[in-house]
Order: C-alpha cells, then sequence, then structure tokens
C-alpha cells in the first residue's frame, strides 16, 4: 500500500536532512505507530504521504514514493486527498465551516460528488464513528475529542484507503484521547483502513499496532518492526515497558494483563504497616481557600471548594476536562475572585492584594505556552520577566541548565520544540523566584523522557521549599513527583489525600505500575526495583 | 431557522423604510419590530452580544444627532428657549453658530435624523445576528466560492482570534507586565500574530489535504480574458443606459434598452463562469411555510413602499421648518412596517426541526 524508497527531504533554508534514506514498507490494512523525540522528523514524514511535502513546504527531496501505486509527488495535495485522508494535531485548527454536517461534507464538495452520494456517505461516516448526535451542532461548541473524531470523518468521507494522522490527542485529555483512539482502532480492524499514526501516548495504541516507526531524529537510522522488538531497543517506553526490560520479561509485555502474568510470579516481600506520610503541621497554609464559590455566568464553576495548602507541599490537581482545575488556578493567582468564600494566600485574602503583589511570590504557568513567549531570545524573555518585576538581569546560566535549556539561551522561543517551548515558558515564570508554582497541564506534547525532566525538575523545586499545585491528567507524571492528589469532579473537591493512597483506591487515576501490582508502595518503576534490591 | 433567501428579502423590507422615511413615527414602529425580532428569536443566535454594541452605538449616534441639530441650526418659528452664543468666524464669514435660539423645529428634525440612522444600524444589527453568516456565504455564486469560502474562514477566525487575546494578556499580566504605552503591546501582539500565523498555516494544509481548490477546470487564457472583456462590457453598458435614462429623458427608451442589456450580459457571463466550476453543493435549504409566509410579507411591503415613492413621496416624509407639525400618519404604511416582524410568527410553529 504504501512503499518509500531511499527517501531523503531538506527543509527549505536549511541543510540538514530531516529524513535520511528512509525505506518502509506497508501492506494494505496495516496500522503503523511513528514514535520518536520531537524535532526527529514524524511529521515531515507523514506529509510526505500526500504531497504536503515537498508542495506545501518547498524543499528538496529524493527518493521514490508511492502510495496505492500512485506517486504524491506528481499528484499534488490535492490530487491525493482521496486517496489519504490527513488529521492535524490542533483540533481548533482544522475547520472550514461551522457545522458538523458541513464540515463533513466539505471534502466531498470540492471533489464535485453528486448530492445523493454525499448525503449517504455523511450518514454512513456518522455512524461508523458515533457522532450522529453531533451532526448539527457548531464545531467550535464540541469538545476536543468530539473535534478530532469530526476531523477523521470529514476526511472519511472521501472513502480514502489510508488514514494518517500527525499527534492527533497530543492536545486532549486522556479520556478525549481514548475515544480518538479507539475509534481508530476500530477502522482499522472493521475496514481494513491503513492507518499510519504519531503518538506520544504509546500506552494506548502500542497492542493494537502491527508495526513501530522509531526515528532517532538527527540523521541516525530510524528502527521498525514489530511493537515488542523495537521497544526493546529505545528508551522512549511506556512505565510498564520499562520496568519489564528491567526485569528481563521477555517477551515484552505491552498491555497490564500481559504483565500481570510476570508479576504475579515475583516474589516480593511482604507487605508491612504502618509508613504513612507524617500528618499536616498545624503551621499557617501557604493557600487557604475555604467555602470558595464561583461561576461564569449560568455555568457554575466552583462549589464550596476547601483546601489548604502547606508550604513544601506538591499538589496534583486533577479531574475531568471542565471540573474546575484552571478556574481554581486562577483563583489563587488572584486572575478571577471568588463569589463567595475566601482565598487567602499566606493569610490575606486575594481581593485585598494586587496582581502585581501576587505574581512576585506565585508563578503560574498556563495551559499554552505560546500566549507567553513573544521575544527575539530566550534571554530576551527571562530579561523581560525580570525587569516587569523590578529585578536585576543577568546570571541565568545555572537556572537555564537545571532546566536543560542552557544551549538555547540565544533561541528563538517559537524555534523550539513542544518540550522545550513548555520549559521555555516555565523558565520565563520561575526566573522571578516565586515560591508557589502553578502548573496548568504542562505535560501536554511532551514524550516519557521530558515529562520525566520536568517530574524530576519539579521535585527538585518542592524539595528546596517551594509549594508546587499542578492541574494534570497525567496519572504517571503525578506518581513520579506528587505527594498530595486532590481529585475535583464538578467543581467540588472529590477525593483529597496521599498520592499512595489516592492511586492504590482508584482503578482511573492510577499508574500502570500500580495497576500492576495494585500495591500502595508501588507507583512508580524505582519503587519496585528498590524493594526488590532489598 | 428561515431560508437565507428569506432573511434577505426581509433585509430589503426592513431597509427601505429605514432609509426613506423621517417620519418619527414610522421609524419607532421599525425601531420596537426589529428589537421584538432580536429579543424573541435573535438572543439565542452566537453572534447575539453584538446586538446590544450596535444598540450603544446607534443611541450614541442619535443623542448627538438630536442635540447637535438645534444647536447649530436656528430655523423654525417656535422657539423653545435661547442660550448664550458661541460663533466661530474668520473676518466675516461666520462659520459655526453654536447656541443660540433653540428651535422646536430644529430639535425634532434632530431627532428624526438621529432615529433614521439608528434604525438603518438596527436592521443591520438584526439581520446579522439572525442570519447564519455561513448559510449567506455559501449563497454566493458559485464562481465567487473561494471568496465565500475565505471570508467564511476569516469569520470563525474572529472569535478565536478574541479567545487567544484575552489569554495571552491574561498571561503577560501574571508575569508582572503592566500595559503603559504603545511599547507595551509588544507581548500582547506577537504571541497573537504568531499564533494566528500557526493556525492559518495548519488551516491552508488542512483545505489542501482535503481538495480544496483543486477542482476548477482549468480555463484557456483566451476564454478568461473574453469573459473578462464581456463583465466590463456589461457594467459599461449598465452605467452608460442608467446615465442615460436619469438625465437625458429625451433618449430614455435606448437608456432603458442598454442598461437592461448590460445587465442581462453581466448575468450570461457569470453563469458561464460559474458553469466552470467543478464542485458540487451538499445541502440545498429546506424552504418551508413559513419562509413564504416571511417572503410573501416583505415583498408586499417593499410593495407598498414602491408604490409610495412613485405616487405620493410626500407620505413618507417629515420636515418640520418653518413651524412644527405633528408627524402624519397613514394606516397603510403602518401595517406595512409590521412586516419586518412577521418572522416572530414562526415561533408559534414548532412542529418542525430547527437547524
Amino acid at each position: 500500500m504504501i512503499s518509500l524508497r531511499d527517501v531523503t527531504y531538506i527543509y527549505p533554508n536549511t541543510d540538514v536532512p530531516v529524513l535520511c534514506d528512509l525505506s518502509l514498507e506497508l501492506k494494505e490494512g496495516d496500522f503503523l505507530l511513528v514514535i520518536g523525540a520531537s524535532g526527529a522528523g514524524k511529521s515531515t514524514l507523514l506529509r510526505c504521504l500526500n504531497g504536503l511535502i515537498p508542495h506545501f513546504y518547498g524543499g528538496v527531496l529524493r527518493g521514490e514514493i508511492r502510495v496505492a501505486g500512485r506517486d504524491p509527488v506528481a499528484e499534488e495535495p490535492r490530487g491525493m486527498s482521496d486517496l489519504v485522508g490527513f488529521v492535524f494535531q490542533d483540533p481548533e485548527a482544522q475547520f472550514v465551516v461551522d457545522s458538523v454536517e458541513d464540515e463533513l461534507a466539505f471534502a466531498m464538495e470540492n471533489h464535485n460528488l453528486p448530492q445523493s452520494l454525499m448525503r449517504k456517505r455523511v450518514e454512513e461516516v456518522l455512524d461508523q464513528l458515533n457522532i450522529a448526535p453531533l451532526r448539527h451542532r457548531r464545531v467550535s461548541t464540541l469538545s476536543g475529542g468530539e473535534k478530532q473524531r469530526v476531523a477523521i470523518g470529514a476526511v472519511l468521507t472521501l472513502q480514502p484507503k489510508v488514514l494518517v494522522l500527525d499527534e492527533p490527542t497530543s492536545q486532549l485529555d486522556p479520556q478525549a484521547a481514548e475515544e480518538v483512539l479507539t475509534t481508530l482502532q476500530k477502522l482499522n480492524s472493521d475496514l481494513g483502513l491503513t492507518i499510519v499514526l504519531s503518538e506520544h501516548r504509546l500506552e494506548r495504541v502500542v497492542q493494537y499496532v502491527d508495526q513501530l516507526l522509531y526515528m532517532p531524529g538527527r540523521g541516525r537510522p530510524p528502527l521498525i518492526g514489530p511493537a515488542g522488538e523495537v521497544l526493546a531497543q529505545v528508551d522512549l517506553c511506556p512505565p510498564l515497558v520499562t520496568l519489564a526490560k528491567e526485569l528481563g520479561w521477555d517477551p515484552l509485555p505491552l498491555t497490564i494483563k500481559e504483565g500481570q502474568r510476570f508479576s504475579r510470579r515475583l516474589q516480593l516481600p511482604a507487605h508491612l504497616a504502618g509508613s504513612t506520610e507524617p500528618a499536616d503541621t498545624e503551621s499557617q497554609p501557604v493557600i487557604h481557600a475555604s467555602d470558595l464559590w464561583f461561576s461564569y455566568g449560568q455555568r457554575e464553576a466552583l462549589c464550596g471548594i476547601n483546601l489548604k495548602v502547606g508550604q513544601g507541599e506538591f499538589v496534583a490537581l486533577m479531574g475531568r476536562n471542565g471540573s474546575g482545575k484552571t478556574t481554581l488556578l486562577k483563583q489563587i493567582m488572584g486572575l478571577l475572585h471568588p463569589d463567595r468564600g475566601h482565598v487567602e494566600l499566606w493569610g490575606e485574602d486575594t481581593r485585598r492584594l494586587k496582581t502585581e503583589a501576587i505574581v512576585q511570590r506565585v508563578g503560574y504557568l498556563p495551559q499554552n505556552p505560546n500566549a507567553l513567549l513573544f521575544a527575539d531570545t530566550l534571554r530576551d524573555e527571562l530579561d523581560f520577566t525580570r525587569r516587569s518585576q523590578g529585578l536585576p538581569l543577568g546570571g541565568y546560566e545555572e537556572f537555564l541548565r537545571a532546566l536543560g535549556l542552557e544551549q538555547h539561551i540565544n533561541a528563538y522561543p517559537r524555534d523550539l520544540s513542544v518540550g522545550e517551548r513548555q520549559r521555555a515558558a516555565l523558565a520565563a515564570i520561575l526566573v522571578a523566584g516565586p515560591e508557589v508554582i502553578l502548573l496548568d497541564e504542562p505535560t501536554r506534547g511532551l514524550d516519557y523522557p521530558q515529562k520525566r525532566a520536568l517530574a524530576d525538575f519539579l521535585a527538585e523545586q518542592c524539595r528546596q521549599g517551594k509549594t508546587v499545585i499542578m492541574s494534570t491528567h497525567d496519572v504517571e507524571l503525578v506518581a513520579n513527583c506528587a505527594d498530595r492528589v486532590v481529585i475535583l469532579g464538578e467543581g467540588q473537591v472529590v477525593v483529597d489525600g496521599p498520592v499512595r493512597d489516592v492511586m492504590t483506591e482508584s482503578l482511573v487515576f492510577s499508574s500502570q505500575v500500580n495497576k500492576l501490582f495494585r500495591d500502595d508502595r508501588f507507583l512508580k518503576v524505582e519503587d519496585v526495583l528498590e524493594v526488590l534490591r532489598e | 431557522m428561515y431560508h437565507t433567501i428569506t432573511w434577505l428579502l426581509w433585509l430589503l423590507a426592513a431597509l427601505l423604510p429605514a432609509m426613506l422615511t423621517k417620519n418619527p413615527l414610522y421609524l419607532v414602529i421599525l425601531l420596537l419590530a426589529v428589537t421584538v425580532d432580536y429579543s424573541t428569536i435573535g438572543h439565542s443566535s452566537p453572534t447575539a452580544s453584538s446586538w446590544s454594541a450596535f444598540l450603544k452605538i446607534g443611541l450614541i449616534l442619535a443623542a448627538f444627532s438630536a442635540l447637535l441639530n438645534p444647536l447649530t441650526v436656528h430655523y423654525g418659528e417656535t422657539t423653545l428657549f435661547t442660550l448664550p452664543r458661541v460663533i466661530l468666524k474668520a473676518g466675516r464669514v461666520v462659520f459655526l453658530q453654536l447656541g443660540g435660539r433653540i428651535t422646536l423645529e430644529a430639535l425634532s428634525y434632530g431627532l428624526a435624523n438621529g432615529l433614521s440612522l439608528m434604525a438603518i444600524l438596527l436592521v443591520f444589527a438584526t439581520f446579522n445576528v439572525l442570519v447564519n453568516h455561513h448559510k449567506l456565504l455559501r449563497s454566493i455564486p458559485a464562481f465567487m466560492y473561494q471568496t465565500g469560502a475565505v471570508a467564511s474562514v476569516a469569520i470563525a477566525f474572529v472569535p478565536q482570534m478574541a479567545a487567544s487575546l484575552q489569554e495571552i494578556r491574561e498571561a503577560q499580566m501574571i508575569r508582572g507586565h503592566r500595559f503603559r504605552g504603545i511599547r507595551d503591546l509588544l507581548p500582547l501582539f506577537m504571541p497573537l500574530l504568531t499564533s494566528s500565523l500557526e493556525r492559518a498555516i495548519q488551516l491552508a494544509e488542512s483545505m489542501e489535504a482535503r481538495g480544496f481548490g483543486g477542482s476548477i477546470s482549468q480555463m484557456g487564457r483566451r476564454r478568461e480574458l473574453f469573459h473578462k472583456l464581456s463583465i466590463a462590457l456589461a457594467l459599461l453598458a449598465l452605467l452608460i443606459g442608467v446615465f442615460l435614462y436619469g438625465y437625458f429623458p429625451a433618449s430614455r427608451w435606448i437608456g432603458g434598452l442598454l442598461a437592461v442589456g448590460g445587465v442581462m450580459l453581466l448575468g450570461r457571463t457569470l453563469r458561464a463562469m460559474s458553469r466552470r466550476v467543478e464542485r458540487s453543493r451538499y445541502r440545498r435549504e429546506l424552504w418551508r411555510r413559513r419562509d413564504t409566509l416571511v417572503s410573501t410579507a416583505s415583498l408586499l411591503s417593499l410593495a407598498v413602499f414602491a408604490s409610495f415613492l412613485l405616487l405620493d413621496k410626500r407620505a413618507l416624509a417629515f420636515y418640520p421648518y418653518p413651524r412644527f407639525e405633528l408627524p402624519t400618519f397613514n394606516p397603510i404604511i403602518g401595517l406595512a412596517l409590521l412586516a419586518p416582524v412577521t418572522p416572530v410568527l414562526g415561533l408559534f410553529n414548532r412542529g418542525e426541526i430547527c437547524d
């Protein structure tokens, strides 16, 4: 179905090839997962399949590409559109018209299909993807997962043979990502659609895929093969696989079920009771929300939140989208004020504090780092924050080294990869030296090593006496660095407790390692290894 | 909830009286009619919030006109009161006289002018709220569909931009940034610009990957030139025709013929161009009974105003000088002014699926 032979591609105005002599063969009905660090050429490869490269981006392309015997370079993206459906990363930015049904028809209109056929296909796609209830909705009112499913539907109406998706879930929360990935798996198994997917959340898809392509970047040769074989050789692994590699399990388990076959045989020392963390000291809390209510017009966002956070705590704020996580962070930041109740910082009501005063002690990283970065170099960004708060400039080297950004100090921040950009935004906030750090979903679009680095950095900040509150969907990140979990549901605190207790009691908010053993000693890979070593 | 054609007819039927008459009684009826439309059908529309902004602008304009006219114009026989005068002059020529004698005539005329401005504004505001822009753009001729698609995308872009601007403003504020001067706007606009560009590029990719713009069959150069020439010719004929018709009563017939010929040629060329676009349309909008109702009412109202315009212009006029008289009221015109409120009747007919 897809064949690439010695494909080399160089972007315009650069001389380092992103793809270097890449060869690849895919059969009809194959499900290929493409993984690799950001900037390794995943998107580039995908865009070669429908001719967006080189037609949209320019540059130099060598080698031969064939999709179902057709040549995307000769036919251009338009010509390939009935053969290759392409779904993009950002669910917001790929819609042309406003209603779901019209969006589904857009590609068919471009291909001048008769009206009766269009109607039939729209009905089919609505049913295939389970989006019939959305048909009259405006695109802007859909949730992220619904948007991505509509985007998939919008290319499926042309009945393409290949579906290409460029990190379709990187902007979604886990439930929405699950929706999208399940849909893909169904399309692949029910319709025999050939799927090429690039994705960070390996643990969700790796069991369905036929082939795994690992792109190491920097011109090194890629690895391709069955998932287990490739994962054994790379370090972009979910915790389950990392643990399995450490313990030498063979064949590598890809699901919890497969893993349990090995974990049950493991000789683990008996559980010793009574190793709970020390109780909260009775000192004055840094953040204290009492009976906090807030609504956006008619919609209630927070309903009677009570929360105390002490100095040096690392709190993970979890819960579905729309459960009030961001609103709560904005309340603490003083960007919003409560309708009823109080938020106090170091004993002072946020209503009586000026934003400028709060900003000096509390740093807040918003969800979208792009909203923050504007200057020509990273150094300028840092200077800007320091100057805004009347602090002396310079001396950033050590600080940037802790974030792994020291070589980028003169780089244009928007040219950095997603993970680096996230850290650059974090640097722009933390350079002012706040005592409290608030983060709103900092792991979107990060791969495992990047998440790991972020977790280590934040844990270190916490050890230095800073207080961290992080809203996130990422269970593994929480398992790695938080010590307390607060779960919100419909604007209320549903669960509040030490991370080990919460994870062991929950099925959804539980890390892979914990699911494997169902034991509150084990949240992350290191926990297991440590116990085994003893 | 109504067909786009219905809304266009509604717009004509509401706009024509707003532009033709200065009679405050009629204008008040019209203003009430569109307000009723907005508050019953329009308030759930996604663009509903723009209406009150238009209302505010309208009120300011009306108030301005109602105040400025009596302050600067001193005709009229009924003096209300006298203010101290400010005269702006250069040598002997008086430019402007502010204050002085304030007459009822000038006040009422200013008020009528203000009302008419406000009526025009609110008619457009209501249309803007009621009509579905994307459907409106889709009903433009096929040869212009690319322009339509671009406009449609642009409309969707505006709310997204507003949302990102809010997000960016917050993000810079919590970095301790304060906005004091023009230079301080840079951290606001750079992220806005770059994120809009990034989004635009992704949208362009997405459209391209779905075959947009691919199916206009290639026109020959000569054919394209021929189309352009015939459009130019048609417009020229129309212009000369209208000119002759209006200014040279002797050659009215020739002028009329030329104008009609121009229109026909224009229509033919546009149709020929549309046929070259190989693109189908998914949706035909449904024409429901209530569309017939509203369209008929709008057409009748247009007919009423057209006949008054031709036969009895004075019935529409309001001219208080030199002596104030109460505005006249013709019940037929009053009735015709109710046409813009007929869409409300659709609310009582809920059996059909709305889309």
